[in-house]
């Protein structure tokens, strides 16, 4: 379960967060839904440890992960994280930017989770391609991929299908909502769009000017 | 009839009047920053057709030649990579430091990057001349000390420039990292692969500035090649057979100005990079922090010597005043060579800074003509500097007290032109193309929109290129007309011949001179980044 409890982040005199409070339970599938700039990529990456928060405190397993006097790391937080861009790093190949994701595990283990992995997504072909050498869905799916890796306990989306067509969206979307079940993780997908909120999650949760509003 | 109306179409653009004066003045800037290797090459072109030139003498290599080229080679390879070292392990530890403090340290960095070599020189070498009474066998002389007073004169240009060049990578590649790996693991694997291609170029960068520099290793009594061309342009007085001697080092230079022409590109089109920072502080192993905390320390003492070093050589205020008072006629030279340097090089580095925005092959030239000047040695650049204005032509100019502003105008217009570039691209297009819709006429386009527009650029240029000019001695020692010198020259003459408190009075004017250029700079490039005409409205904060 991950518990965030009176969380608040101000950048200079902009309040992203307000003493936000939430529980998400283990295996659920949360949207949450706000407008730009309503704080709610903040949000996401306050859970991920990317970001402080100046006041409250975030508990994931029960654990503290965040607080004035604690912090622990984004890699030890068993989370994956899929961007609103695919953030594929240039210099690795497809199955690079994945088993980075994987280096913890001896070299056997990670190119057993490695091919099923592509073959689900549909990359197979695409292994040893760099990004610039494949399209923008098929970067989404790499990137997807790259999430799952790890088999974490907690996916987090950022607006993850931003800038790509329709049918390219339902696609992914159907993707991502059978690898979330699959992977039996607890997933908080953040989205400015309804449809997609109600597409992939179970719950919907409304988020505006840094404050839960339904 | 399509195609000859089109053509005339281009034809009377091409004519325009905005067309003609921005093809003069680009014109001017490309003659000026190249004029030097024109004034060189025809020379040489000359001596070898009346058959006056050894031709050999760039290949016969002489041991002790070879000795010199190796030895400086090696200098500015040490220099560069141990200022891309020490920056690499200083910047990774500001990523944990708040983002004012990161901006406050950076520009610091800035205002003492400009503060002239051989200021570092005279603190250092104090500094060892009195730790000779405990430690009788220190050295004070020699390849070694060289290189120490050389690399901490680099030190905070190398941390800025490390610091530029791991903005320059997306930081959201590396935050991905750190969500799957260890933070030294996202700092090695992510971080710094994505980064060679602009540490690259910062470390082409010093290597250039430091090959070029030869004040450092003579005052230290260690002779490197670029010194030694101005060694054998005054023996033989032949400046084709000193051009001919400089061979070797300008083909070296020339290969690292081509091999890091891309990575000096990206460190210039590098966004917004003030506004870079990471949200968490990243945990790196204790060797590493250990490895931090020691470059944090090398630019403690490097700020410590130079400023203590000063004030204590200088003494007291009537040494100060004193040293200031018999140098009136040099400062007031020196600050009237800074006034027209900027005067001249900004107008025509503007232009070049629309050039080095052009796509395509005509993008590729104008930077390889850009930062061509930056791999002749300054002295080898006097030399030719002499070669073009004492030609039959502009021979009035030769021998005369504006030699010194060109001078500096061909070797630092180029890098206005770059920094102009820079704020080029924080301005949006779009209020350009507002301007032709809105505006009346040209004249009412550049007074109103384009020049408050680059207004801040122009502060930033022109701070740059006054702490230059007052710096530069190289190519200014071997134009500056009988009887008249500058600040840098005087000093220079100072260190060689003594006179430690005179000159350590001299060399704190020059250093409150850089700090207050560089203080204008800051506050300037403060208003440039919270400027008007943004593309970025959120300094990098995640919604």
């Amino acid at each position: 379960m991950i518990v965030l409890e009176e969380v608040s982040k101000t950048f200079q005199n902009h309040t992203a967060v307000d003493h936000v409070s939430l529980e998400i339970p283990d295996h659920a599938c949360l949207a949450l839904l706000g407008p730009s700039g309503s704080g709610k990529t903040t949000l996401l990456r306050l859970i991920a440890g990317l970001e402080m928060p100046d006041e409250g405190s975030i508990t994931m397993s029960g654990r503290v992960v965040s607080s004035p006097d604690v912090f622990v790391p984004p890699s030890e937080r068993r989370i994956g994280f899929v961007f609103q861009s695919a953030a594929l790093w240039p210099h690795k190949t497809v199955a690079g930017n994945i088993l980075f994701a994987l280096d913890a595990l001896p070299e056997s283990e990670q190119h057993q989770r490695l091919v099923p992995l592509l073959d689900r997504m549909g990359i197979t072909s695409l292994r040893d391609r760099y990004p610039d050498q494949i399209s923008g869905g098929e970067a989404r799916r790499v990137a997807l991929a790259r999430a799952l890796a790890p088999r974490p306990e907690t996916l987090l989306f950022d607006e993850p299908l931003t800038n790509l067509d329709r049918p390219l969206r339902e696609d992914l979307l159907c993707l991502i909502a059978e690898a979330v079940r699959a992977n039996g993780s607890t997933m908080l997908y953040v989205t400015h769009d309804e449809y997609e909120a109600t597409a992939v999650a179970d719950t919907t949760i409304r988020f505006d000017k840094g404050r839960i509003i339904g | 009839m399509a195609i000859p109306r089109s053509f005339f179409h281009m034809f009377r653009r091409t004519l325009s009047l905005e067309h003609c004066l921005y093809a003069l003045v680009l014109g001017v800037f490309f003659l000026l920053i190249t004029s030097p290797l024109i004034g060189l090459g025809v020379d040489l072109l000359y001596a070898a057709l009346k058959g006056s030139l050894d031709l050999s003498t760039p290949l016969l290599l002489s041991s002790r030649r070879l000795e010199l080229l190796a030895a400086s080679i090696g200098l500015a390879t040490a220099v560069a990579l141990a200022g891309i070292v020490t920056g690499v392990l200083f910047v990774s530890l500001l990523w944990r430091v708040s983002r004012e403090i990161l901006v406050f340290i950076l520009l610091a960095l800035l205002a003492l990057a400009a503060i002239p070599p051989y200021i570092h020189a005279l603190t250092w070498s104090s500094l060892f001349g009195s730790l000779t009474d405990f430690l009788p066998g220190l050295p004070t002389t020699g390849w070694g000390i060289s290189f120490w007073v050389e690399f901490m004169a680099l030190l905070p240009l190398a941390i800025l420039l490390t610091w530029i060049a791991f903005a320059s990578v997306d930081h959201h590649l590396v935050e991905v990292g750190r969500v799957f790996g260890s933070d030294m693991d996202a700092f090695l694997h992510i971080l710094l692969p994505l980064s060679a291609p602009a540490l690259g170029a910062a470390f082409g960068l010093l290597f250039l500035i430091c090959c070029s520099d030869y004040s450092i290793p003579s005052l230290f009594g260690a002779d490197v090649y670029a010194l030694d061309i101005f060694a054998q342009f005054s023996a033989s007085g032949s400046s084709a057979v000193a051009s001919l001697y400089a061979l070797p080092l300008v083909l070296v230079t020339v290969l690292v100005v081509i091999a890091s022409r891309s990575g000096i590109r990206t460190l210039a089109q590098t966004p917004d990079w003030l506004s870079v920072r990471f949200g968490t502080a990243p945990r790196f192993p204790r060797f590493f922090v250990g490895l931090q905390v020691i470059a944090c320390i090398l630019i403690l003492v490097q700020i410590l010597v130079l400023f203590s070093g000063l004030v204590f050589t200088t003494g007291n205020l009537t040494t100060f005043i004193h040293s200031v008072s018999v140098a009136q006629g040099e400062l007031t030279y020196s600050v009237l060579i800074a006034a027209g340097v900027i005067l001249i090089s900004l107008p025509l580095a503007l232009a070049a800074a629309y050039e080095l925005k052009q796509p395509g092959l005509r993008g590729a030239v104008a930077w390889t003509l850009v930062l061509l000047p930056l791999a002749i040695p300054a002295s080898l650049t006097g030399i030719g500097m002499i070669l073009f204005w004492n030609a039959p032509g502009p021979s009035m100019i030769y021998p005369g007290l504006l030699m010194p502003v060109l001078v500096s105008v061909a070797r630092f217009a180029p890098i206005a032109a770059i920094l102009l570039f820079v704020q080029l691209r924080f301005i949006e297009p779009l209020l350009f193309d507002a301007a032709a819709v809105f505006s009346p006429g040209l004249f009412e386009t550049w007074v109103q929109i384009r020049l408050p527009l680059h207004a801040p650029g122009f502060f930033v240029a022109a701070g740059i290129l006054a702490v230059l000019t007052l710096g530069e001695l190289g190519a200014t020692l071997v134009v500056a007309p009988p009887g008249h010198g500058t600040l840098t020259m005087r000093i220079y003459n100072y260190l060689h011949y003594g006179a430690a408190g005179e000159v350590a009075g001299l060399c704190l004017m020059i250093t409150i001179l850089t700090l207050i250029a560089g203080a204008c700079t800051i506050a300037v490039l403060y208003l440039l980044y919270r400027g008007p005409g943004r593309t970025v409205e959120t300094g990098g904060k995640p919604e």
